[in-house]
């Protein structure tokens, strides 16, 4: 089986999970995926071989935490070109979705991140005020943690999986205090000077020294303290050390 | 010889030049308090040297007026030398300034700046290092206490000299430098400058812009990116090798309650409430001494004399006038500002800053607008003149309005003199809260009609200093004596013409002229709204004139609560000074300030005809 199908097969199990919360039939995923019944539980019965999903006695599958990691990467990846087709291109809702279903299987990690990132400050840029922009609404809201939620049978006992617990392209809004933090980039333009000038360039290792509720941080960058605006402090690009 | 003084903000300069040319510009601990150019001439070995303090800059690469206003110096070589001030213990991100203007090949000077504080913060900086580094002579100052100032100017006309000291870039930021160089007549920075598209000549910046497309489209990053993390890397290297780490004194960092949510809104609120309190608690009561010297060794015997109507009248008149100044305002306003400069230099500003953040967005601005908004309590014309610190028209425009509306000293004379004496302590109070609700409102309707861009606060965060007590006394009594040397006489002249007006009868045909209107809709006897228009010259005159036309300043005795409140209310809102129609006009245009006087007009006589209707 091609990875891209498999893949499909994982997103497909993960977005039922997350509509119906009920359980999940090879029926089902046929009926969603319009493929045969046969080829449906040939392949996954595969999967199961792989570990990505499990079946219960009555039937229902469920994901492991390796075919959820693969999954969540997977849809995330769909919701940020659905994004970027539909809100930056204004792409049609539905030809939107078509063609990041083809694009998400064979799109690398850093382009998806600069994608991601620049929906992210187009948002801001235009929606500073609300706090929340249709990208954070769309990307991170709708994916309830699975061990809070109690959706991965099992999961409460095993540690998420690092991979799917960092969020693609996090920014200084979603950057813990007082932890070392590495600037990957800058994505608001009209910023980029001021805080090139002060020191905020990429490779630059900097501290968070404080975040508010609403996403005001004060920065440490070079043994200076600098207060910044919410829609600022989302453009500048970090990573844990 | 002319001798500029160059560096980031708040390192200082502005102290430096208070030192060196003994004069007394502004100084205060929040980035930005110079604004234009402040020039003042020195004698030295009977030479005259004309100083510049120059408002601060991160680099000089950027679109500010402040920005172009210090490059457009260094590339017309309007400076004979340049005086580099630098921060000690923020060494590296200073050089990165100082690499940009070292390159225009002026004779340097580096002062390390506070190199008191480097000990604190567990650094020490090996000068001799650095002027071997950077090829130009390097001293130490503690400009605060005023330790090595006094070197300044003596090491500058003996040893400064251009730095040899050169970034070195990436090569093919070389060589597109050098290709520009040899296509047009201009110097490196000025090429430079050209590659990350600034500059004048359009031809040159037609033809940068094609090798700067080049450059970004092997690199993947901008020339201006590539340019700025040259400096910074080669910043670093500098730092590093003059700067020796030891161990940092643990102590309790204040900023770990000043930046919180909880406790620092509350501490904020404290702070600025408390002020309040204090002020009107002290200021009443040098009043009332004041005042009393004044009633029973001046005035009454001035009165027993008997003298001629039109001379009783004249002199009587100058008293008043005199009390006025000297009772009333003097004790309020010298407190406001011994608290409000204790504020600017403690660095707590930026503090406030921060936190009012996510509050300023909503009326339309960000943080750093708040800094204003607090001077404003003091005075409103340095508070409007500060209004530059906001990056973009429509910020300015709306800070504009908020800016004068804020009470400053001289309102809160009135609110106190009037309100708080006579009315309650928590009426006076109650004025404030109103005025605030009032620009709240005007904030969030003008956030919604103003056109324009947004853009959000980067502010560097002062670092928090006990303030000098020589330094804050001196610079309140720097604006009080401005206060005494010109509304003073003013307020006496006013005075005297407001008695003569009086004497014969002009005032009277005015006041009968607004009766109906002042008695009808604002509910206030009609001297008081004649009273009201001498606020327009200056606030606080207001209330003289009030004094002087009630002919006494026990108010109550002539006018009732409701319209001693309804008149404190009115002459808050109404009609900015004259000075701050003046800078409000030199600063936005002629627009704005009509727009920003009729909307406070029409404020001030809808709120007193509201509190007429409801109290009849």
């Amino acid at each position: 089986m091609e990875s891209s199908e498999r893949e499909d097969y994982l997103e497909a199990v993960l977005v039922r999970s997350l509509a119906v919360q009920a359980h999940t039939s090879a029926k089902d995923l046929a009926a969603d995926l319009s493929i045969g019944e046969e080829t449906v539980s040939a392949d996954l019965k595969s999967l199961e071989e792989q570990g990505d999903l499990v079946f219960d006695e009555t039937g229902a599958l469920s994901l492991t935490v390796q075919g959820r990691t693969i999954a969540e990467r997977v849809l995330k990846k769909h919701r940020v070109l659905q994004c970027f087709l539909g809100e930056i291109l204004g792409m049609e809702d539905h030809a939107a979705s078509d063609e990041a279903c083809v694009l998400e299987h064979s799109i690398s990690d850093t382009a998806i991140n600069r994608i991601g990132n620049y929906v992210k400050s187009a948002g801001h840029r235009r929606n500073w005020h609300r706090g929340n922009t249709s990208y954070n609404r769309l990307i991170n809201n709708n994916i309830p943690n699975p061990v809070a939620s109690g959706l991965v049978p099992g999961m409460n006992k095993i540690p998420p999986a690092g991979t799917s617990s960092t969020p693609l392209g996090s920014t200084l809004t979603d950057a813990m205090e007082s932890v070392p933090l590495a600037v990957i980039g800058i994505t608001g333009g009209e910023y980029l000077h001021r805080l090139i000038d002060l020191g905020v360039i990429p490779g630059e290792v900097v501290i968070l020294k404080r975040r508010l509720h609403n996403n005001a941080v004060v920065l440490q960058v070079k043994e200076c303290d600098i207060a910044l605006s919410p829609e600022i402090a989302g453009t500048i690009l970090v990573e844990k050390m | 010889m002319k001798i500029g003084l160059i560096g980031n903000p708040n390192v200082g300069k502005s102290l430096i030049f208070n030192q060196l040319t003994g004069l007394g510009v502004e100084v205060s601990n929040y980035p930005g308090t110079t604004v234009g150019l402040e020039t003042g001439h020195v004698c030295y070995q009977r030479e005259k040297f004309e100083i510049c303090d120059l408002p601060g800059i991160y680099s000089l690469d950027g679109d500010s007026d402040e920005e172009k206003l210090v490059n457009g110096m260094l590339e017309r070589h309007e400076l004979d030398l340049v005086i580099a001030i630098l921060d000690a213990v923020h060494l590296e991100r200073n050089l990165y300034l100082f690499f940009q203007v070292a390159e225009y090949g002026l004779p340097l000077l580096v002062v390390l700046n506070m190199a008191d504080e480097t000990e604190k913060s567990g650094i020490s900086v090996d000068s001799q290092e650095l002027s071997k580094i950077l090829g130009c002579p390097v001293i130490m100052t503690a400009a605060i206490h005023g330790r090595g100032t006094g070197q300044i100017l003596p090491s500058a006309l003996s040893s400064a000299c251009p730095a040899i000291v050169k970034v070195a870039y990436d090569h093919h930021i070389e060589a597109a430098v050098r290709s520009i160089m040899g296509n047009f007549p201009v110097s490196r920075p000025v090429a430079i400058l050209s590659l990350e598209g600034i500059g004048a000549d359009q031809e040159m910046l037609d033809s940068s812009v094609a090798i700067a497309n080049e450059i970004e489209n092997r690199h993947k990053m901008s020339p201006r990116q590539i340019i700025s993390a040259n400096r910074h890397h080669f910043a670093e290297q500098v730092a590093g090798r003059v700067i020796t780490d030891r161990q940092k004194k643990p102590g309790f960092d204040l900023d770990r309650l000043l930046t919180k949510g909880i406790p620092g809104i509350p501490i904020m609120a404290v702070i600025l409430i408390g002020i309040l309190l204090v002020v009107f608690t002290i200021g009443s009561w040098l009043e009332g001494i004041i005042v009393f010297f004044f009633a029973s060794y001046l005035v009454a015997p001035l009165l027993s004399l008997g003298l001629p109507p039109l001379l009783q009248q004249l002199s009587i008149s100058v008293l008043l006038g005199l009390q006025a100044g000297i009772g009333i305002a003097f004790p309020f306003i010298f407190t406001f500002y011994i608290f409000i400069s204790i504020l600017e230099d403690s660095g707590y500003l930026t503090r406030a800053a921060f936190l009012a953040d996510q509050a300023m967005h909503r009326v339309g601005l960000h943080g750093q607008a708040i800094i204003p908004m607090i001077l404003g309590f003091g005075c409103t014309v340095p508070a409007v003149m500060s209004i530059r610190l906001l990056a973009s028209r429509r910020e300015r425009f709306i800070a504009s309005f908020l800016v004068t509306m804020i009470p400053c000293s001289a309102r809160t004379v009135i609110i106190a003199g009037v309100v708080a004496t006579f009315v309650g302590i928590w009426w006076a109070l109650s004025i404030y809260l109103i005025v605030f609700i009032l620009v709240v409102l005007t904030g969030l309707f003008l956030s919604r009609i103003t056109p324009g861009e947004q853009f959000g606060m980067i502010m560097e965060m002062a670092p928090l200093r006990a303030p000098q007590v020589v330094n804050v006394v001196k610079k309140s009594w720097r604006k009080i004596s401005e206060f005494l040397t010109i509304a003073m006489p003013l307020l006496i002249i006013s005075s005297v013409i407001l008695g003569l007006l009086q004497y014969y009868g002009v005032i009277l045909a005015f006041t009968n002229f607004i009766e109906p209107f002042s008695t009808m809709v604002l509910g206030i006897p009609a001297y008081a709204t004649t009273a009201l228009m001498f606020g327009i010259l200056r606030k606080e005159m207001a209330l003289g004139a009030l004094v002087v036309l009630a002919g006494t300043p026990a108010l109550n005795t002539v006018m009732t609560n409701v319209q001693l409140y309804t008149w404190a209310i009115i002459s808050v809102l109404f009609v900015p000074c004259i000075s701050t129609i003046a800078v409000l006009y030199r600063q936005m245009g002629l627009k704005t300030v009509v727009l920003v006087t009729t909307y406070t007009v029409i404020l001030g006589i809808v709120i007193g005809a509201g509190i007429h209707l409801a109290f009849p």
